[in-house]
């Protein structure tokens, strides 16, 4: 498996690029107003005296303990502020990543259908749309009209854990512009399914049409489409930090954020290399899925 | 596409609605289940869904109902008043602890724990008469000894509190007299000392947390009306009114007060008009008149006690000549950059202290004057000799200079760099304008002058905690605090400046005034800084949201807040 080098040299850089930045953690800690001995001390108290690959073997410790310490600024302990920053994410993203994939294959499946007609040009529009329209636009649009018109959905979770009430809208976001790469790849691998011969051959052969499409022509449609949601659903789980922004949604991509801004070194290490080992997971179930589809590919 | 062979009768479409029920039965589940958040709970005797109002119901006071929800732009970072450095800490804060005296919106200081004092010795020993039947939220009672094991904490150089740098220099003791009694004697007369107390550091912790190790920063026991719930590190924060709240007359109005962290202005203002929020701060000044009265919701601005300005680097070779410095404050139009970037929210300085600050005093304005500023260049030495339309010296050499700025640190910051670039574009000096993300700025400008030759012009703000101006003249204008020892980033030195802040220092009353007077004329003329505005804050509400007090410190009392 390769997952084990990839977490260790991740690991690296993910260490080596937040200590190269420049600004120091204890500056901003000590505040505007700090002594130069106020700076030093904090240093001291953060640790961030010693030499870097000692840093590093203790971060490493650390990580590999799970005994992962408390934020520099905050003083709260790091697990306590990644893993409901964590599930808040996942929650956000299985959700946006289920409408990406409704919405996106159903349209894709009837644009190809109807291909060159007015519903697969209003579709490819609204594909269009999709993929160029930035995302805090659709946010914000959605906001207004839910929120702030309608007011039948909120804009933000006020509280401690957000319900499915809270969801809607940021899903929406993300779920809406995911759903046209999708579509997009769902129309054209459709496409090229349908003029294949064994469609022929199954239409000769009198399947129902319904069959044929479902079954023979978008199973072999379907292994770009995984990719291009795989793709997406990893991109999801890094935090989709516009739109936790707009939301004011209390995500992980947002604390890792927050966190680069206030050189809050342990928080953004341990948040990036959660991030780096589930890209790995969900690739190795993408690869998983390709298998499922189409079981020529077999798994090593 | 090669063939498919072999097919296999599980369909498709299977696997996509088994996809999709996964992922929303998990999201669902996830929703419902796991994912309790990082909290910290204060004090475990608190209901959290119990209406508290049960236990409040004395006499006259009417019971704290509904909730109270404002929104924030940055989350607190410590809840130990003694470490805290930032605005949003400060103002958590002053919800949960009370000091023994306190600021009223003027900056006015007025009695809180402590009823009354004396000042003795020439000013170096205070007498606090302390408010007796005042008990923090864990029980314990409030009194002289309360007071002294506070101060002895942030005293202990060994602890490294923050804080420590703000109270040692001034403090030699602190003794108990009775139980109701307290004395603070001082190493020197000082006259901000009051201010120093009302600062957001000289809030009273409860003595048995104190005592008992456990960290104060989470786990916050003040005297004050409402008391911590619950802390989600980045999210929000919720108190609840404190059911024996001593004093009765101002007893907490709502049950929860809820503060939510949403960084973005935008979103902030989206939430009030959701009606999601009660009470928003800063909304941008482009919004403030078109949001006031939209629905049920009023905007306000407030003068503050910062003012933006402009540094040099007086190191510099480029700004050694006065007339040079003043051309330059000559040549930028300030009520220009008021009306056009922060649409009104601002007035002009004309000193280094705000004119909310206490010992401001008038010490002149360099009225935008294009015409003067080319004068005081041709001067200098500089004017335009090749007819290139930039100025030169008798060597040839062009005036170019660095301006260096912070984006979205202060409000209308980077806007405020690039019209100074091209005021004084205008009158010659060309201007390569260089923006910064704030910690690395900071990091940089707090470099010692003989590694800062890049730094030349750089915009910085500076809003004194105490609200008085000591601790604006001190810190950014005394010789000895060059950068890296303390703010004076561009190494002003003027002796007969150092010595005014030293005579303020010790002095008392009208003398003081008159120290802190004649130091702010003085850099007034030497220019240091191209003096730029005192900046407005903003806030949003809805129209019942009542007894809001905002502080020019940059500090929004919420304790006082009711629904009306």
């Amino acid at each position: 498996m390769l997952l084990i080098p990839t977490l260790l040299g991740a690991s690296i850089i993910i260490f080596l690029m937040i200590h190269f930045l420049p600004g120091d953690p204890a500056q901003i800690l000590a505040g505007p107003d700090a002594t130069l001995q106020d700076i030093q001390n904090m240093r001291i108290r953060l640790g961030l005296d010693k030499p870097l690959p000692v840093q590093y073997f203790l971060f490493m410790e650390r990580l590999l303990t799970w005994n992962l310490g408390n934020s520099l600024v905050s003083g709260f302990p790091i697990t306590s502020l990644i893993v409901p920053r964590f599930l808040n994410t996942l929650k956000l993203a299985l959700l946006a990543i289920s409408i990406s994939l409704a919405i996106g294959i159903v349209l894709g499946i009837v644009a190809a259908l109807k291909r060159n007609t007015t519903v697969d040009r209003i579709v490819m529009i609204f594909a269009l749309l999709g993929v160029s329209m930035p995302v805090f636009l659709l946010a914000v649009l959605l906001i207004v009209i839910f929120s702030i018109k309608l007011h039948i959905l909120p804009a933000t979770v006020i509280g401690s854990t957000p319900s499915i009430r809270h969801l809607v809208l940021p899903s929406l976001t993300l779920g809406l512009i995911g759903a046209a790469p999708i579509a997009r790849m769902t129309r054209s691998s459709m496409i090229e399914a349908l003029s294949q011969e064994y469609i022929k051959t199954s239409e000769a052969f009198g399947f129902s049409i319904r069959k044929i499409i479902l079954v023979y022509a978008l199973r072999n449609a379907l292994i770009p489409v995984v990719t291009v949601a795989g793709l997406n659903f990893g991109y999801l789980l890094a935090g989709a930090v516009i739109t936790e922004t707009v939301f004011a949604y209390p995500g992980l991509g947002r604390l890792i954020v927050d966190s680069i801004f206030a050189r809050d070194y342990p928080v953004v290490q341990f948040g990036l290399m959660m991030i780096v080992a589930l890209f790995a997971v969900v690739n190795t179930v993408v690869d998983v899925l390709y298998a499922l589809i189409n079981p020529r590919v077999r798994l090593e | 596409m090669v063939r498919e062979r072999g097919i296999s009768t599980s369909a498709i479409i299977g696997i996509v609605v088994v996809i999709l029920v996964i992922a929303i039965a998990g999201a669902y589940l996830a929703t419902r289940g796991g994912g309790a958040p990082a909290t910290t709970t204060a004090s475990p005797s608190t209901t959290t869904t119990a209406p508290a109002t049960t236990t409040t119901t004395t006499t006259t006071v009417a019971p704290p109902k509904g909730t109270l929800i404002v929104a924030m732009g940055t989350d607190a970072s410590t809840l130990d008043p003694q470490d805290a450095t930032d605005n949003p800490s400060e103002m958590v804060n002053r919800i949960i602890y009370e000091g023994l005296v306190e600021f009223d919106q003027n900056l006015n200081i007025k009695p809180m724990l402590a009823e009354s004092w004396d000042i003795k010795d020439n000013g170096t020993t205070y007498v606090f008469h302390l408010r007796k039947g005042v008990f923090f939220q864990d029980g314990t009672p409030f009194d002289a000894y309360a007071v002294k094991t506070n101060f002895d904490r942030v005293l202990n150089s060994t602890l490294k509190l923050q804080r420590y740098s703000l109270y040692a220099p001034i403090i030699s003791s602190v003794e108990v007299i009775d139980n109701y009694t307290v004395a603070f004697h001082l190493k020197m007369p000082f006259g901000a000392f009051l201010n120093d107390l009302a600062h957001g550091a000289g809030l009273i912790i409860s003595p048995t947390l104190i005592n008992s190790g456990k960290d104060v920063k989470t786990n916050p026991v003040g005297t004050g009306p409402y008391m911590l719930q619950e802390w989600v590190k980045g999210d929000h924060i919720t108190l609840v009114a404190n059911p024996n709240y001593w004093n009765k007359t101002a007893a907490p109005k709502f049950e929860k007060i809820i503060i939510k962290v949403v960084a973005d202005d935008k979103a902030r203002e989206n939430l009030l008009k959701t009606g999601d929020v009660d009470l928003v701060l800063r909304i941008p000044p482009v919004d403030v008149a078109s949001l006031n009265g939209t629905g049920n919701i009023i905007t306000r601005a407030y003068p503050t006690s910062r003012v933006i300005y402009i540094a040099m680097n007086l190191m510099n070779q480029k700004f050694q000549d006065v007339r040079v410095r003043q051309a330059f404050n000559y040549a930028v139009d300030k009520e220009a950059i008021i009306n056009s970037i922060l649409n009104g929210l601002g007035k002009p300085a004309t000193s280094p202290l705000a004119s909310s600050t206490y010992g401001y005093c008038y010490a002149g304005y360099y009225k935008y004057n294009v015409t003067l500023a080319k004068e005081l260049l041709k001067e200098a030495g500089w004017w335009d000799r090749d007819g290139d339309g930039y100025v030169e010296n008798a060597n040839g050499q062009k005036l170019e200079v660095n301006l260096w700025t912070p984006q979205g640190r202060y409000v209308g910051d980077y806007q405020m760099a690039q019209a100074v670039q091209s005021y004084l574009n205008a009158i010659g000096v060309k201007v390569n304008l260089q923006v910064w993300e704030w910690t690395s700025y900071l990091n940089e400008v707090r470099k010692p002058y003989n590694q800062s030759q890049n730094k030349e012009l750089f915009l910085m703000g500076w809003a004194p905690s105490t609200g008085e101006g000591d601790w604006v003249l001190r810190p950014l204008l005394a010789s000895w605090m060059w950068a890296p020892a303390g703010s004076n980033y561009g190494y002003y030195n003027n002796t007969q400046v150092d010595e005014l802040i030293q005579k303020q220092m010790v002095t008392l009353g009208q003398d003081r005034l008159n120290a802190m007077c004649q130091a702010q004329k003085i850099v007034y003329n030497d220019a240091p800084w191209i003096f730029m505005v005192e900046m407005y804050d903003t806030l949003g509400m809805k129209s019942n949201v009542k007894g809001v007090v905002y502080l020019p410190i940059e500090i929004v009392m919420l304790k006082y807040a009711y629904s009306g």
